[in-house]
């Protein structure tokens, strides 16, 4: 069945989205980011590099990032870490977690494997309880990850797993894929130079088909995400001008120039196809001089 | 330990269980033991008591009741229903019945209810016989034969072997494993049939067996032999109406039709479809498929219920293009015998096409798998017409019909295509004009399979059959297309595997005159390869030593001559001075590899343990040692390939590229070790090497991503944007991940070559996806200007 949305709602809902994606850029992103315990110093090294790869370029994106690693990275320091977090956030920060390491199902608790005690996703869902972020994001990156689902399942919270249950055990590939997603435009679908959290699942998702059918093995692991779909940005590709006053008004051309654009994408099945394309091009040129007096501008470092 | 084959026939497509191993290729063979039709339909298997049989058999022929004993005034009925049913008399079935109804012998029930089709009812009567009186040899090959009839031959050869090992010299017993033996080419069948014929010279089964294993190689006149001795012999009817089959096939494998021994046949019994089929099997098994086909044809008009027949004529139709008519006859075959696993697949491969798209110009005709068919096809048509435009020069043979060509995406599917079995181990097959291979998707070229140059083996095959109507030799076809493989191919090296030299040094090595038994029946495990390899060089001393020599063998052959006459006439060489000179030229090429084979071992076992160990340069040291000794050589284990893992361990980048690009030089394909070259050559600023290397690759492993947009890449920063747009769009048509990119640099490619509405069209749909990806946008801004 095909939804049909009405223009004017569309737009509506459009501006909605811009609205709340200005009001969380003005937020902060706070940033845990945990290596695990590799158990093998392969693994060790692997996991390690990711996460140090992961917090490099968040760093682009937040100001706030805690990196544990090694023996660092116990269940203490993770309990204490988010305990500080949510000391600092506030409702309108969004909250990143990134969980890179072997995890364990009992087929009733998901354990996070650790240098000493290991921790569950319902300790874990316990102590983001007193966070105050409303917008979270979690991503465990590792094997029977998707037992963390449920215990984590939560209003405004995204959760990201390398796994779709906690029955898949193998060591999983899935941070690799991850962590590459940050840095490569390649997995910058909408060329907006910046690394949104559900183009770094589709990525990953799509890099850890790649690598086991190109392998010719059953895939072990099938990454899911449940929660909304963020825009939390993860990463930032190049340097994006600052904008001052003087040019908010041709940047609200802009946002008013995309909007257009996704109402005539909304609507495309309704014009002749000639049409359709001369209309978006001619959007497009006008976006492209929008594009390059904001350039200019942030260039001549207008206040 | 007694064998209870647990006998589930199934009634559905579903379920059916393969049969590994098992190459049957035609019916001819399973007429020799029990030419019966079978139904699904209800025979009552009960007691005479319970009974209230009935069949709709319409065909039951006769088998050799001679060793099954028990009670011998019954199997006296059951000889007389066995008459009758022999000579075509309507009233058999009748017969069949009434013997059901009076009949109490669970052994002499099983034959009865066999031949009235119920086959299921058929193999719990000879479980109850054989639980009434076990170990009895006669009873057990029955049964066995009887599994050879619903294709299942492990079951089959599990009741045989236990026959033999109560009676080792039943001969039932010991000519039901031959035959088994026989469908699968092994060479042991003929121990066992001659181990019968020492005791028994005039055996009927053991001589038809060996007539069929001289026709199998062209020897008719051995066949005769072994036939005409049985003919002033009291012989059943229907061992004489199979002895007068096999002497219709040795008329047709010998060119002398008509055949006197088909109205023979006929006059005995109007229905004896085997008349037909039995030649036909000659025929496929020699690539003759148009003559196959018409006797396939003959034999299901001569019997309607000939399953075999239809399943056969259905399989030979789709070597022949004929889809429709030969989903008609296996359909027709599944509906009488819902067991046979080759129509099974068959049919269900052939519901699998409507995934592929059919692609057809004036000279050729592709089925690509519809995800595949926008990169392959480019591919395949430039092949197609380079080889044809190369080999009809070098043939003096131009195709007049187009080329068939299918690639499958799975192995088990090229080989139900083939054989109607999967397991084949084979990559390609040609069937006249058609081509069926494995495609990029079947295997990998990190597996070592070279997916272009299969298709070029397979190309020269079309030629090689056209040009002589089928009548080419396997070793002469077989030999050319390895000789173009290693000439002329898209991937041309002269890398011989150890295992031809190691053949060589052990005097494994055929006489030319001898070359087809190599692929045939082979009496060792590497004897198919290594003799696809000595038909290749054999192929290759004559293209350098003979002025047209190939090509006169090739006119040889399509004249009818044998390989002997082949040679005679086209090289005035007998075999064996062929042989001795072919002898003379290994010697010279390898002589001095085969002696210092010992030392190629030990260097590269060396190197390997070296490797292992991450004594870098001891690995290097050794692998340059066996490059020495065989610099050549490409195979998966090839020395270079273990030298630049090393070098590139060790961090010595150099030695890494050398022996990368000697590697190459010699004719290399590994993709890993393609990619690294190609990588390397870039980052040296040698774009043009750079550019050749990843062209190869990106042909090797053609569904890649990857390897076609670094090869456009490439291709547009040295100017080539003509050849840049075929792997920009090659690259669109693998459905990539960031579709944005494609398709800006197709339109970047475009916009190069002044195509300008097309590139703005890309643009469009580059910026559709992401409308702030500002090279797209500058490059919409520069068109519109």
């Amino acid at each position: 069945m095909v939804t049909h949305i009405r223009p004017l709602t569309f737009i509506l809902l459009v501006g909605a989205c811009l609205f709340v994606a200005s009001q969380a850029m003005s937020a902060e992103t706070r940033a845990l980011i945990v290596a695990g315990l590799g158990g093998e110093v392969d693994y060790e090294t692997q996991f390690q590099r990711h996460a140090n790869t992961s917090a490099d370029h968040l760093r682009e994106v937040a100001n706030d990032i805690t990196l544990l690693l090694g023996e660092a990275a116990n269940r203490d320091s993770v309990r204490s870490a988010l305990a500080e977090i949510g000391k600092r956030a506030t409702a309108e920060d969004a909250l990143v977690m990134l969980f890179i390491g072997h995890g364990s199902y009992d087929g009733e608790h998901f354990r996070f494997n650790v240098p000493g005690p290991d921790f569950t996703a319902t300790d874990l869902a316990g102590w983001l309880a007193s966070v105050a972020a409303r917008r979270q994001l979690v991503v465990v990156t590792g094997s029977s990850s998707g037992a963390a689902q449920a215990p984590l399942e939560h209003a405004g919270r995204t959760v990201i797993t390398a796994t779709r249950s906690g029955e898949e055990r193998n060591a999983t590939v899935f941070a690799r894929y991850f962590s590459e997603a940050l840095g490569t435009r390649t997995a910058d679908i909408d060329k907006d130079l910046r690394i949104t959290a559900q183009e770094a699942f589709n990525y990953t998702s799509h890099g850890v088909s790649d690598h086991y059918s190109s392998r010719r093995t059953m895939a072990t692991e099938h990454p899911l995400s449940e929660g909304p779909e963020t825009a939390i940005v993860l990463a930032q590709l190049a340097s994006v001008p600052s904008i001052g006053p003087t040019v908010s008004l041709v940047d609200e051309r802009r946002n008013t120039l995309e909007q257009e654009i996704a109402v005539l994408k909304a609507e495309k099945s309704s014009y002749l196809v000639s049409d359709y394309y001369a209309e978006l091009q001619r959007l497009l040129l006008e976006l492209v001089v929008v594009e390059i007096q904001i350039e200019d501008a942030a260039e001549r470092n207008d206040p | 330990m007694k064998i209870s084959p647990s006998f589930s026939f199934q009634h559905a497509r579903s379920g059916l269980h393969a049969m590994h191993g098992l190459y049957r290729i035609s019916s001819a063979l399973l007429l020799l033991i029990a030419p019966f039709g079978m139904t699904n339909e209800a025979v009552v298997d009960a007691p005479p008591a319970n009974a209230a049989a009935e069949t709709t058999n319409e065909r039951p022929a006769g088998t050799n009741l001679e060793t099954l004993s028990g009670s011998a005034t019954k199997s006296a009925s059951l000889e007389h229903c066995q008459a009758l049913h022999d000579t075509g008399d309507p009233t058999a079935k009748n017969c069949y019945l009434e013997l059901l109804r009076i009949e109490h012998d669970d052994a002499v029930r099983a034959e009865a209810l066999w031949r009235t089709g119920n086959t299921n009812a058929a193999n719990r009567a000879f479980r109850r016989a054989n639980q009434i009186g076990p170990g009895n040899p006669d009873l057990l090959t029955r049964w066995g034969l009887l599994f050879i009839e619903v294709h299942q031959a492990a079951d089959a050869e599990a009741l045989f072997k236990e026959a033999l090992t109560i009676d080792p010299l039943h001969s039932a017993a010991l000519l039901g494993h031959a035959e088994l033996l026989a469908r699968r080419f092994e060479g042991r069948a003929q121990g066992l049939i001659a181990a019968v014929l020492t005791r028994e010279p005039n055996h009927p089964r053991a001589n038809m067996l060996l007539s069929r294993q001289h026709l199998e190689v062209g020897d008719v006149e051995a066949a005769r032999a072994a036939l005409t001795r049985l003919l002033d012999k009291p012989l059943t009817t229907v061992d004489r109406l199979n002895v007068y089959a096999l002497l219709a096939a040795a008329d047709h494998v010998g060119g002398e039709l008509p055949s006197p021994w088909t109205g023979k046949a006929l006059e005995l019994n109007p229905a004896f479809g085997d008349i037909y089929s039995v030649p036909a099997y000659f025929y496929i098994i020699t690539r003759r498929y148009t003559e196959a086909v018409a006797l396939l044809e003959k034999a299901t008009q001569t019997n309607p219920d000939h399953w075999l027949a239809h399943a056969d004529l259905g399989i030979n139709l789709l070597r022949l293009n004929r889809f429709d008519e030969a989903r008609e006859h296996l359909e027709h075959a599944y509906s009488g015998d819902p067991y046979n696993a080759e129509v099974i697949n068959t049919l269900r491969l052939l519901d699998s096409l409507s995934n592929f798209d059919t692609i057809s110009s004036s000279n050729l005709v592709m089925r690509l798998h519809k995800s595949e068919s926008a990169v392959l096809a480019p591919y395949v048509r430039e092949f197609v017409s380079e080889a044809e435009g190369a080999m009809a020069a070098r043939y003096r043979y131009k195709l007049e019909r187009p080329v068939v060509i299918e690639l499958y995406q799975h192995h088990d599917d090229f080989a139900v295509r083939t054989a109607g079995l999967p397991g084949l181990g084979i990559l390609g097959a040609t069937f006249g004009d058609v081509v069926v291979m494995d495609g990029p998707s079947a295997k990998t070229a990190a597996e070592g399979f070279d997916w272009v140059s299969a298709l070029w083996h397979e190309l020269v095959h079309v030629v090689t059959l056209n040009a002589t109507n089928n009548l080419v030799s396997r070793w002469f076809a077989e030999g050319v297309s390895v000789f173009e493989e290693w000439r002329y191919g898209p991937s041309p090296n002269d890398s011989v595997p150890y295992s031809f030299l190691e053949a060589m040094a052990d005097d494994r090595l055929l006489p030319v005159a001898d070359l087809d038994e190599g692929f045939i029946r082979p009496r060792y495990p590497e004897q198919i390869s290594v003799s696809y390899l000595q038909s290749g060089l054999l192929c290759l001393f004559i293209a350098d030593n003979f002025d047209n020599g190939l090509v006169d063998i090739l006119e040889a052959y399509g004249n009818g001559a044998t390989t002997v006459e082949a040679i005679e006439q086209a090289l005035a060489l007998t075999p064996a001075e062929l042989d001795e000179a072919f002898a003379a030229y290994l010697e010279e090429r390898f002589g001095q590899l085969v002696s210092g084979l010992e030392d190629l071992r030990k260097s590269n076992l060396a190197a390997a343990a070296a490797f292992k160990a991450e004594r870098w340069i001891d690995a290097i040291t050794s692998a340059e040692k066996a490059i020495s000794l065989y610099p050549e050589y490409i195979g998966p284990d090839s020395a270079y390939l273990l030298m630049a893992s090393a070098a590139e361990h060790g961090k010595i980048p150099d030695k890494a590229m050398s022996a990368l690009t000697r590697y190459w030089q010699a004719g290399g394909r590994n993709p890993t070790a393609l990619d690294n070259l190609a990588r390397a050559y870039h980052d040296a600023a040698n774009l043009d090497e750079a550019i050749a290397v990843q062209r190869v690759l990106a042909r090797a492993v053609p569904l890649t991503t990857v390897h076609h947009a670094t090869l456009g890449d490439w291709l547009s920063s040295a100017g080539r944007h003509a050849e840049a747009l075929t792997e920009y769009r090659s690259v669109l048509a693998l459905e990539p991940y960031d579709k944005a990119s494609a398709h800006f640099k197709l339109a970047g490619a475009l916009h190069q070559l002044n195509q300008i509405e097309e590139a703005r069209r890309q643009l469009l749909y580059a910026l559709e996806i992401a409308p702030r990806f500002r090279p797209a946008l500058l490059l919409l801004v520069e068109i519109n200007r």
